[in-house]
């Protein structure tokens, strides 16, 4: 190895330890935040949500941990309830490229979301029956790469703000499916609809860059990488978009009333790309606490109508989502 | 007649709604802090002539677990404990099962 090389490697690994050194607090910074939220929050929304972390069903949870295999994020909810009206806030944070990207030596771009909403019940004469309508507000920020449209392959940093107003109504009710004489099977149903400014992130290709350098000791060559970066390429914009959630689960009697089988419908009506995602798959909730699901398997079909005319093959389209939690 | 001092908790497993806590037929003040989960009001006072009447339901979907307290302040004593699940067999309405729901009456 020249003189000259040996400069270079130097300076490389010097590099090389600071970057280590930043990424360690940063890991440990967002190890206390995922680890912190749980603790000190009562309530987290649904397990019953999509790839996306969506949903339009706000029923609370307690004390509850939650893993989302397509929306790795941590949020958590505090509210005031009163038997016919309720108001809250919610708090979510994610990687806005994913945890395997932090894991991997990638720098942490995050992505804040916060929340507040209020709602009441709408009596019904039927005991069995509940229901309530809801209304939000939410403001979000999303620091990420985009990579410059030159041959210089290098990233902008770019700041995204977006938010959005929605309404949703949410029921509890039976069904005797069977139409036997035992007793009937609930339901839980709920739908929303929203207008929000978003971006199209999600639609564009995630790539990453790194410095190279090889080390040759003369027996083996050992390839350095350094200022590892991550981000997006492709035609980034944002916009609003009017957008409508649909979900619902049956929980029949038949199966002991803790397993919930259903889905979702995610509808992009206005807005850069309009499309709409479906989901299909069964959920199972704790004993003694159905709705709070503790596994969930779906099958995601993304853009089942084929409006952005991507993919032919309708199976091709889709994906499996697993979620999982637990409420103490 | 005797002013008396209650603490009143009804608990679930997971979200109750509408939940209704009714003391010698008044409608007791109650709210939840951890996402309908839990309802109290720890500090009830209530004139009682006699036995001490006690009215409650809340709705949730079936299955859901709950237990129902009242704790005599005065006397440092619970008086009441119950529990029960949401869609079973209701004594207060001969045997009738509706879902999603549940109720209590009791004289103590």
């Amino acid at each position: 190895m020249t003189v000259e090389t040996e400069k270079e490697f130097q300076i490389i690994q010097k590099e090389q330890n600071q970057f280590n050194q930043q990424l360690y607090i940063m890991k440990k910074i967002t190890l206390f935040i995922l680890a912190l939220f749980p603790v000190l929050t009562y309530a987290q929304t649904s397990v019953l949500q999509d790839k996306s972390g969506e949903t339009s069903i706000l029923i609370n949870d307690k004390k509850s941990i939650l893993v989302n295999a397509g929306d790795a994020s941590t949020s958590a909810n505090l509210s005031f309830n009163k038997p016919t009206w309720f108001i809250g806030t919610n708090l979510k944070f994610k990687s806005t490229e994913g945890v395997s990207n932090l894991l991997d030596g990638y720098k942490l771009k995050p992505e804040f979301e916060f929340g507040i909403f209020g709602g009441h019940t709408i009596h019904s004469s039927k005991p069995s029956v509940i229901q309530f309508m809801y209304y939000g507000l939410k403001f979000n920020t999303t620091n990420f790469n985009l990579l410059k449209k030159d041959s210089s392959n290098t990233f902008d940093e770019k700041t995204f703000y977006g938010g959005s107003i929605s309404v949703g109504y949410n029921r509890i009710g039976s069904v005797n499916i069977l139409q036997s004489g035992g007793p009937a099977s609930s339901y839980l149903f709920g739908i929303s609809a929203d207008y929000s400014r978003i971006n199209n992130l999600e639609d564009l290709k995630s790539v990453q860059t790194y410095s190279s350098f090889t080390k040759d000791t003369g027996n083996t060559k050992t390839v350095l990488l350094s200022n590892k970066k991550s981000g997006f390429s492709g035609d980034y914009s944002s916009f609003g978009a009017l957008r409508a959630n649909l979900d619902a689960y049956l929980y029949p009697q038949i199966l002991g009333g803790q397993i919930g089988i259903g889905g979702y419908i995610r509808s992009r009506i206005t807005g850069t790309d309009p499309r709409t995602n479906a989901g299909v798959g069964f959920v199972v909730g704790q004993s003694g606490a159905p709705t709070y699901v503790i596994f969930g398997l779906l099958y995601q079909f993304n853009d089942v109508f084929n409006q952005l005319k991507e993919e032919n093959d309708f199976i091709k389209r889709g994906g499996i989502n697993i979620v999982a939690g637990y409420s103490f | 007649m005797a002013t008396k001092n209650y603490h009143v908790k009804l608990e679930g497993k997971a979200q109750l709604h509408e939940p209704v806590i009714k003391l010698e037929d008044i409608s007791v003040n109650i709210w939840s802090v951890d996402g309908g989960a839990t309802w109290e009001n720890k500090n009830v006072t209530v004139d009682v002539t006699g036995t001490l009447e006690v009215f409650m339901s809340c709705k949730a979907m079936s299955g859901t677990d709950w237990e129902f307290t009242i704790e005599d302040k005065d006397a440092d004593k619970k008086i009441y404990d119950e529990e029960g699940t949401t869609g079973e067999k209701l004594d207060s309405r001969n045997g009738e099962r509706i879902p999603n729901y549940s109720e209590r009456t009791k004289s103590i």
